[in-house]
């Protein structure tokens, strides 16, 4: 099955229709809170870019500087991060890159894994629970073509 | 039909489906029991602009299983020219009728307001006609009837698995129609040699064919397109629902049908991803009775007939009851059916919490898909 998960950051009537014109048995993963939500509010130190592939993930990078750490995550945890991204910045005191991945499965990561290779550390973001989770696989597929070199954690809200 | 049972590319599903998961020329078989019974519903729902019918066979043991009431409910509730025939062969694998199924079996159809016909497999005149009459039903009328044929099985129910009294299996296989038919009719029993020798001489044929190579094997439909490329991200107008319901809106004007609980307006589904777009389509929205399974089964089946359904699983949770369409039917129908299928179908769900709907409304169950 296609798995693909909607988001708030681009238009989800977009991402129905690529699924749909691929003609395949698809799964679409929702979200109640995001079925509120307008598009984001522009972070003028941030741009949201889309990878051309099919189905592809989201990337939202700082403009001006360059990013410590990536965080990969998917849905609705994309909109959290995106919207607290400042305040996430403060706290740590570190710029990040956000992939917000829309087809889960078959997971493809060769292009978020060239970016986030870049950075030194990883963190996996989910909704639910992190043991056997999306996360997790993100992470393995990532060490898979990494090593072990780089540091990641998964986490789930 | 052997190649497929040897496993050679010959085979009517190129030797990958085996004895259990067929399809040729309107003819569809899985290996869940009673998990094609909705998919029937979903086909004859496509049908339903034709003179054709769909058959769907189902044993008195599968009347344990919770998806055939789902089926039955369905077809009835969306005027399905379906013919369910039960066979009756008195055993489910090596238990008895008697330990299996409770009450009346003609009576669990006739619960659905089916009309129910009884037949058996030795009286072969009035089965015919009593055949006859249960299509002519559904075809006129539109509407599912149920055929409870009383009948037996002469062999083992898989490979050597048989426990059953041997003079009974004896009693039957003596008053079987094969073989009264050709007890004292020369040319028939002569005729049936033939036959069988036919069969047993083209094993060895089939033995030394090629199954499929393993590229072919391989492969699913899914896309792996890669690109290193960027492009702005698309913004969009209005909240994340109401893009949700534009899309399904279009779908609906192109001919899609859109099956799940509660969907139809005023209501227009529980988040009102399809309010509005009943009333404009009506025959387009379908609501079903609470039913994941039996819904996400009707979707399939119409899209396997050629057309697109879309199904939405009121809360995510829910799928749970769902996972058998989805793992043994609709992520395998292209495979396992030698890549002769296809299911195009969608299936929509919300996930995650924070609403206060509480523990079994608010599950991230993605991980499993
Ligand atoms: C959901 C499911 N559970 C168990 C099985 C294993 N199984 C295959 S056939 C069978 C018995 C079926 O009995 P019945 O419905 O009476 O059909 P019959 O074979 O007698 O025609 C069982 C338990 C299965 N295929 N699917
Ligand atoms: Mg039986």
């Amino acid at each position: 099955m296609l798995v693909v998960a909607l988001n708030s950051l681009s238009d989800p009537a977009a991402v129905l229709r690529e699924t749909q014109d691929l003609s395949v048995p698809s799964i679409i993963i929702e979200n109640k809170t995001d079925y509120g939500r307008r598009a984001p509010a522009v972070n003028e130190r941030l741009e949201i870019r889309q990878n051309a592939r099919t189905l592809g993930h989201l990337l939202i990078t700082p403009r001006y500087d360059k990013p410590h750490f990536s965080i990969v995550t998917y849905g609705e945890p994309a909109r959290l991060i995106y919207d607290a991204y400042d305040e996430i910045v403060a706290e740590t005191n570190a710029l990040f890159d956000l992939l917000c991945m829309v087809k889960l499965s078959p997971m493809d990561l060769s292009g978020p894994a060239r970016h986030m290779m870049k950075h030194e550390a990883i963190l996996a973001v989910e909704d639910g629970s992190a043991p056997f989770g999306i996360g997790a696989e993100i992470l393995s597929q990532l060490r898979g073509r990494a090593g072990s070199t780089v540091v990641s954690q998964c986490v789930a809200m | 039909m052997i190649d497929e049972l040897l496993g050679k590319a010959d085979g009517v599903c190129k030797g990958i489906g085996s004895s259990q998961h067929l399809y040729r020329q309107g003819f569809i078989s899985n290996g869940p029991q009673g998990a094609l019974l909705p998919v029937g519903t979903g086909i004859g729902r496509m049908v339903r602009e034709t003179e054709n019918v769909v058959v769907s066979f189902v044993g008195e043991g599968t009347l344990g299983e919770g998806v055939t009431y789902e089926a039955l409910n369905l077809s009835a509730l969306l005027k399905v020219p379906q013919v369910f025939v039960c066979e009756n062969n008195f055993y489910s694998q090596s238990t008895a009728q008697t330990r299996n199924t409770a009450g009346s079996i003609p009576d669990r159809f006739r619960a659905f307001g089916l009309k129910t016909f009884l037949a058996n497999t030795w009286d072969l005149p009035s089965l015919m006609q009593t055949v006859g009459e249960a299509i002519a039903h559904a075809r006129g009328n539109s509407e599912p009837v149920a055929i409870v044929m009383t009948t037996y099985r002469l062999n083992a129910h898989s490979k050597g698995d048989d426990d059953r009294d041997a003079e009974e299996v004896a009693f039957f296989r003596q008053n079987d129609p094969i073989s009264w038919i050709s007890e004292g009719n020369n040319h028939l029993a002569q005729r049936f040699s033939e036959i069988d020798e036919e069969v047993e001489s083209y094993f060895d044929t089939a033995l030394s064919k090629p199954e499929l190579p393993l590229d072919s094997y391989v492969g699913d439909q899914m896309p792996r397109r890669t690109s290193a490329r960027y492009t702005p991200a698309a913004g969009f107008e209005g909240r994340v629902i109401e893009r949700v319901n534009a899309f399904l809106r279009e779908e609906a004007e192109r001919g899609a049908m859109i099956i799940g609980e509660d969907i139809a307006d005023p209501y227009g589904g529980a988040f009102k991803a399809t309010k509005g777009n009943g009333q404009d389509f009506p025959d387009a929205i379908v609501s079903t009775p609470i039913s994941e399974a039996g819904l996400v089964g009707v979707a399939a089946g119409y899209s396997l007939a050629g057309r697109r359904g879309i199904a939405e699983i009121m809360f995510g949770d829910f799928v749970t009851y769902a996972f058998d369409q989805i793992v043994n039917g609709i992520s395998k129908y292209h495979h396992m059916y030698g890549k002769q299928a296809s299911c195009p179908v969608t299936i929509r769900m919300p996930m995650g919490g924070k609403r206060g709907y509480g523990a079994t409304h608010s599950q991230s169950l993605e991980k499993f898909l």
